[in-house]
């Protein structure tokens, strides 16, 4: 498929429609697979939309001992596939984005596959269709591109690492990549005092456990 | 970026081949020189035989992937620890009967889905249970007075049984019963299949519905036999005996390659299980922005060497790895950074922090709020 | 009578509880037997949406990319919409309350008891002495037969609707100062608009598909000037933020006024050709120096200016305001300050240069339309106007003298109930326990009442008082019309049937007049021969629908009245050529700032402000039962600054007292810096003891009689007794999808 997402989180105005909407796709029906994230509700109202950005050479794949992570011929990095994932969740720790989530009670690893059943038969999948400022966008290059005066950008670097994906984020400015170097402006928590951050807890997975949902769906 | 090394081919291969041998070993053995083994069944135990080095192989191959190793080789060292091995054990054990002999993670999945589950998988285990012993000529039968039979095993004598007793009658027929417990399965997961919005989004043919066909047809190949021989006095008794034997060897050599592989793949979940939860019991590592506990040290550990090999280097600048973030903190650095970048007229995300120089200087008529 | 009796058990009985699955749990493998296109039942941007309906129920939706308002997309309750239609809370059958429980009843019963309370206090009393209480997120033909109800069927004065808490101000304003009451432009217009000032709306949580316009705006290199006191994502996005004090925005919009005539930057000719007033307009703008306006605002003299520049020199702008500036004792003035600045500037009437109020209830331009105003008749037409008077009398064929005079606004009403001048009350698509300021006056005034009839699909706070609940219709059982912020109508269509006995609130209404002995006058069969009547009866007046039908709605999508004959298109675009006023003419208001009713002193030194929280609609009497919606916002929060809360020594998340002169409530603190420090923020979408409208001003504006939720003076106090756990992330609206 030509088409790709484009992710302005700019425009993100923090509804979480996506996230709401994210549960109508047939593939994880009843399961949310994007994030909506406060940078920093203290300092500011913005928020960071998170999709998979479908790497062209997926960590999370790579780091799956049971190589259980396929992409398709158009470069989507599918969910785990069912018989194969061993409940390992290495995935869910290697990917650099923070995309997979896990449900450990169903041995079922599950993530963004950009409505699989939607966007194959050229349907917009759900975020992208839901969207209210176009933050999460589907499409053409040359169908978005025009429309926007932020540039579309396609590489990450972590660090030393450089993370081509199918993804684009809309940028501001005319970097070539977004760099992520592990502090950002509104870095806050660990400049406050140690008993003002947030208190570890036991159950490790919080973030990415998947929620359960009613159990009429089948996986 | 990760590419199979020769070195682990050829290992791999060299398993496999042994892995063959061992099994037409134990084929000569077990029939006693091959004093009971049934020469019309050879075809099957050739493709037995290649089949099996096939799945030895291509474990073995499966293996030598960085991140399987590591938790290969953890999972065992972990498993050995003197102290705990009665521990252990029986974790295992409990692993062993939850998740591959009830299937629990699959019965939360749906009832109709770990019904469908279980009648394939009892269905072709207890179908492989009863004919590859026959085959291989590890059981035989002898009459015994007058519709007594004895079974042996590996020429072994064991109980005899009355030959018109219902248990014998059950015996005899295990094949059929099988044969219909895998097509009832196999119909649950079609019709799944031919529903399910998702299900059929993501399907492939080869991948999804070839041993689904497989599996049918050897079971329906399978009952024409016995429907040939009780009602139709052997009508295309040799025919339908050759397409079923195609279809067999078909689906063995299947095997080691698609789907069904993970019929031999599925047991190590037994050691992720018990690396899982050793790993609850160990030191945590908190998150290098927000302090949350978010996975053990050992698992991080391992999982940044396994990063590591396969060539990737997340090394921030600060000399922390990516993976010493908590994946919530991913996503809010990667915000932060984009929040970060200059915009032409001002910041991405304005407001307060670009505005806060402006408004200190007015005053807010603010009382003593206390 | 009117006591609640026993809460929890009713609570227990009713809900809220929280659901979170369609009908059947979520399944992908359903066979969907037809696709439904509608509208979303929420706010006024009346999102398209395609219902799927499997077997008579609503199981999902889909988007509906060929509305041309929204392209499929959704805001997360319009999303989440459909979850209500088979809620286990839904209520499936009539109830009458005995000793304090509701019981179930047959609808022979309930009806016939209504009728004859109704009769007995009117005989008693006087046919006044009952009061009937509308709302604006019925469909057109419904709020058209409530106004025909009270005054046709009941033959009282006293009826009103949920608009006067909502977009009175902006209406009184509007027609004040155009003529007519409607949004000026399409928001086609929007995208082509240099400049856009936004007053008092947080477009991103309450209108959040209105966006989709702004952001194109934004891409064809449009800026926006916000005016809101606290930094709303939109106020973050936007160009300039002039975060003024709440309800000062008279002196802030002189103060944009006061620059633009010194620099020169007003449309002479605009003026002389097409208005009134301007004279003593001009005279009042000029005592308001930036300085004047930034000593009342709070905003730096140098941000107005730099708004006034960039407003005044636009050559194409639209000015958008919202319930922030129209929740005041104020509110009429403070939108005809910003409609002063629109006629100065002569931005009105072209594609690109225009206004509009940014309606809030899914048909809140449609409800104030057609005569269930206190003082209006179908059409916008007036109650006071012997001839408006005589058109609708003749349309309805009642005698003149038997419809009743001009009413009272709604607070007034519940005031007259605590007088004993109403007597029984008949209440529908409201929820007045979450939504009236005062709530513990509300309480009194409800508990005095002799008969208190509630039409509602949930149990509300409200209905919990009621003594007779009859069990309504959700948006997709039923099929009419609504019009959208834009003035455009649209139509909702039936996609099930109500489930249990639930019926059609036409119906029941009908039933009750039927019972009354009016059934000459209700005596249709379906919302289509409503709306025919409807469309006679708005004929002529300002709000012509007579040109609109069904089939032209769903051909055109959507029609923009004043449509006044069968082969008019609609009208996208008021004011190209003419204002309503008879001589065509636009007035301008000289308007003065007065603080609002309340101000910080010693005892209350903060400035409190209400609104909406983007994951809760209105009185949450719909949303608060959708376990997505309620995990994203489970409760009501005050935002503190953090000097404020330095000052007072409460921490983020701290549970603290908030005091006003009316009442008290405790909520958890969340310390933001996109506050003002000397106001704080609660959501208002919660009742009984978490209700923000404990502590808000009845205070009315003399014209509009809209309440101020938007200022009063409250103060924060410490719970030294114990500290409540706080509630880190869940609090903030971190999504479930992240925390567990």
């Amino acid at each position: 498929m030509e088409e790709t997402m484009f992710i302005d989180p700019q425009r993100c105005i923090g509804c979480r429609s996506c996230v709401a909407a994210c549960r109508e796709c047939g593939t994880h029906k009843g399961y949310s697979m994007i994030y909506v994230d406060y940078l920093d509700r203290a300092e500011t109202t913005a928020t960071m939309p998170t999709v998979c950005m479908h790497c062209t050479e997926p960590t999370c794949a790579l780091v799956c001992p049971a190589d259980a992570i396929k992409m398709s011929e158009e470069g989507i990095v599918m969910s785990a596939l069912k018989p194969r994932c061993l409940d390992c969740r290495n995935c869910v720790n290697a990917c650099p984005f923070g995309v997979p989530k896990y449900n450990t009670e169903m041995h079922l690893q599950m993530k963004c596959d950009m409505c699989y059943d939607r966007s194959s038969e050229g349907l917009k999948p759900m975020c992208a269709s839901v969207c209210p400022t176009g933050a999460i966008a589907f499409g053409k290059y040359e169908q978005i591109v025009p429309l926007r005066r932020t540039k579309p950008v396609n590489v990450h670097v972590f660090g030393n690492q450089h993370v081509e994906t199918k993804v684009y984020l809309m940028l501001p400015t005319d970097a070539d990549a977004v760099e992520v170097d592990g502090c950002g402006v509104f870095e806050g928590m660990l400049q406050r005092p140690a008993e003002e951050r947030q208190t570890p807890t036991v159950e490790s997975w919080i973030d990415t456990q998947v929620e359960h949902s009613d159990k009429s769906n089948e996986f | 970026m990760h590419t199979i090394k020769t070195r682990d081919k050829f290992t791999s291969v060299v398993y496999g081949l042994a892995a063959s041998a061992g099994l037409t070993l134990l084929v000569i053995v077990g029939s006693r020189n091959l004093e009971h083994y049934d020469a019309a069944l050879f075809g099957y135990t050739v493709a037995s035989v290649v089949a099996f080095g096939a799945i030895v192989y291509r474990y073995a191959l499966w293996l030598s992937r960085p991140a399987t190793r590591v938790y290969w080789r953890r999972g065992w060292q972990l498993f050995r620890d003197r102290r705990r091995l009665a521990e252990n054990t029986k974790s295992a054990a409990q692993t062993i009967t939850h998740n591959l002999v009830e299937q629990r993670f699959i019965r939360r999945r749906g009832f109709t889905r770990w019904l469908m589950h279980a009648l394939i998988m009892w269905g072709c285990l207890l179908s492989a249970a009863v004919t590859f012993p026959l085959v291989f000529g590890w059981i035989h039968f002898k009459l015994e007075g007058e519709r007594g039979y004895r079974t042996y095993l590996f020429g072994f004598p064991l109980n005899a049984l009355d030959g018109r007793s219902i248990a014998a009658w059950v015996m005899f027929h295990a094949l059929d019963f099988t044969a219909v417990m895998v097509l009832a399965g196999c119909a649950i997961a079609i019709r799944r299949r031919l529903r399910d919005r998702g299900a059929i989004a993501l399907q492939q043919y080869m991948l999804d519905f070839v041993p689904h066909l497989l599996l049918i047809s050897v079971s329906v190949t399978g009952l024409m036999l016995t429907v040939s021989s009780l009602w139709l006095g052997g009508y295309m008794y040799s025919f339908i005996s050759l397409t079923h034997q195609a279809l067999v060897i078909m689906t063995l050599f299947y095997l080691p390659f698609g789907k069904l592989f993970h019929v031999v793949q599925r047991p190590a979940s037994v050691g992720v299980e018990l690396y899982q939860r050793r790993a609850r019991e160990m030191p945590q590592a908190a998150c290098a922005r927000c302090g949350v506990e978010f996975v053990s040290e050992m698992w991080l550990g391992d999982l940044k060497q396994v990063v590591a090999e396969l060539g990737f280097d997340y090394t921030m600048p600060d000399g922390r790895q990516l993976q010493d973030y908590c994946p919530r903190c991913k996503r809010v650095m990667r915000g932060l950074s984009y929040a970060s970048l200059p915009d032409r007229t001002a910041e991405v995300f304005r407001g307060s922090r670009a505005e806060r120089n402006v408004e200190r200087n007015v005053d807010f008529g603010l009382r003593n709020a206390d | 009578m009117g006591k609640v009796g026993n809460l929890e058990q009713i609570v227990a009985e009713f809900g809220p509880h929280l659901h979170d699955a369609p009908h059947g749990g979520w399944r992908a493998d359903r066979v969907i037997d037809k696709v439904v296109p509608t509208h979303c039942p929420y706010c006024a941007v009346q999102c398209g949406m395609n219902l799927l309906v499997e077997d008579n129920h609503v199981v999902g939706f889909e988007p509906r990319y060929d509305f041309p308002v929204n392209e499929g997309r959704l805001c997360p309750k319009g999303v989440t919409a459909y979850l209500q239609v088979h809620h286990p809370d839904r209520l499936l059958h009539p109830l009458i309350k005995r000793n304090g429980r509701f019981e179930r009843a047959t609808w022979d019963e309930a009806l016939s008891l209504v009728a004859a309370k109704f009769k007995e206090l009117q005989a008693a009393h006087g046919k006044d002495s009952i009061g009937v209480y509308s709302g604006s997120s019925l469909t057109t033909e419904k709020t058209y037969l409530m106004g025909k109800f009270a005054r046709a069927g009941l033959g009282t004065r006293y009826v009103d609707y949920n608009g006067r808490l909502c977009m009175v101000s902006a209406a009184a304003g509007n027609n004040k100062a155009f003529g007519i009451d409607r949004a000026a432009n399409p928001w086609d217009d929007i995208p082509l608009a240099e400049v856009l000032l936004i007053a008092g709306a947080n477009c991103a949580e309450t209108f959040p598909v209105l966006n989709k316009f702004l952001w194109q705006q934004r891409d064809n290199g449009g800026r926006w000037i916000i005016v809101d006191p606290r930094e709303t994502p939109t106020a973050r996005q936007g160009d300039l933020h002039l975060q003024l004090k709440p309800g000062t925005d008279v002196a802030l919009a002189n103060g944009m006024l006061h620059v633009i005539i010194e620099e020169g930057l007003t449309d002479e000719a605009f003026i002389a050709a097409r208005t009134n007033d301007w004279e003593e307009t001009r005279k009042v703008a000029a005592r308001y120096t930036p300085q004047v306006a930034s000593e009342i605002t709070g905003v730096a003299a140098e941000k107005i200016v730099k708004a006034a520049l960039l407003y005044g020199r636009a050559k194409t702008s639209m000015m958008m305001h919202a319930r922030g500036i129209e929740h005041h004792t104020n509110g009429v003035n403070n939108v005809l300050s910003y409609i002063n600045l629109v006629l100065a500037t002569g931005q009105i009437g072209r594609p690109g240069s225009g206004y509009g109020t940014i309606t809030g209830q899914g048909n809140g331009q449609g409800g104030r339309e057609h005569g269930q105003k206190a003082d209006q008749l179908p059409g916008q037409r007036s109650m006071l106007n012997p001839e408006h008077r005589k058109y609708v009398c003749g349309v309805w064929d009642l005698p003149e003298e038997e419809l009743p005079q001009a009413g009272v606004s709604v607070v007034e009403m519940f005031g007259k109930m605590r007088e004993g001048e109403i007597r029984g009350l008949l209440s529908i698509c409201n929820n007045v326990m979450v939504s009236l300021p005062d709530t513990n006056q509300v309480r009194r005034s409800l508990e005095g009442l002799d008969f208190y009839v509630c039409i509602d699909f949930f149990m509300s706070e409200g209905s919990r008082y009621a003594d007779v609940v009859l069990p309504g219709t959700t948006w997709s059982e039923d099929e009419g019309v609504t019009c959208n912020s834009e003035g455009r109508v649209v139509k909702i269509n039936k996609a099930n049937d109500p489930p249990g006995e639930a019926r059609e609130d036409w119906w029941i209404v009908q039933e009750i007049a039927r019972r009354m002995g009016r059934e000459k006058y209700f005596a249709f069969n379906s919302p289509r021969e409503i709306f025919d009547e409807l469309r006679v009866a708005s004929r002529g007046g300002n709000a012509d629908y007579y040109g609109i039908s069904y089939e032209k709605i769903e051909r055109q999508n959507g029609v923009f009245w004043p449509c006044p004959s069968e082969d008019h298109p609609g009208t996208p675009r008021l004011f190209e050529e003419r204002f309503y006023h008879p001589d065509g003419r636009a007035k301008f208001h000289a308007v003065e700032y007065n603080p609002p009713a309340e101000v910080p002193d010693e005892e209350y030194p903060l400035i409190l402000t209400s609104g909406r929280v983007v994951y809760q609609y209105l009185s949450g009497n719909q949303t608060r039962r959708i376990g997505f919606l309620v995990e994203q916002c489970p409760e009501p929060y005050v935002e503190i600054h953090p000097e404020t809360a330095m000052r007072l020594k409460v921490n983020d998340g701290e549970r603290v007292k908030v005091v006003s002169r009316r009442g008290e409530g405790i909520f958890p603190a969340l310390v933001v810096r996109t506050i003002r420090p000397d106001t704080i923020f609660i959501p208002y979408h919660w009742g009984e003891e978490l209700a923000a409208n404990q502590l808000t001003n009845p205070a009315l504006d003399p014209t509009s009689k809209i309440p101020e939720y938007k200022a009063c003076a409250a103060r924060i106090e410490k719970i030294h007794s114990r500290q409540l756990p706080i509630m880190g992330e869940r609090r903030k609206g971190v999504s479930r999808s992240e925390v567990r």
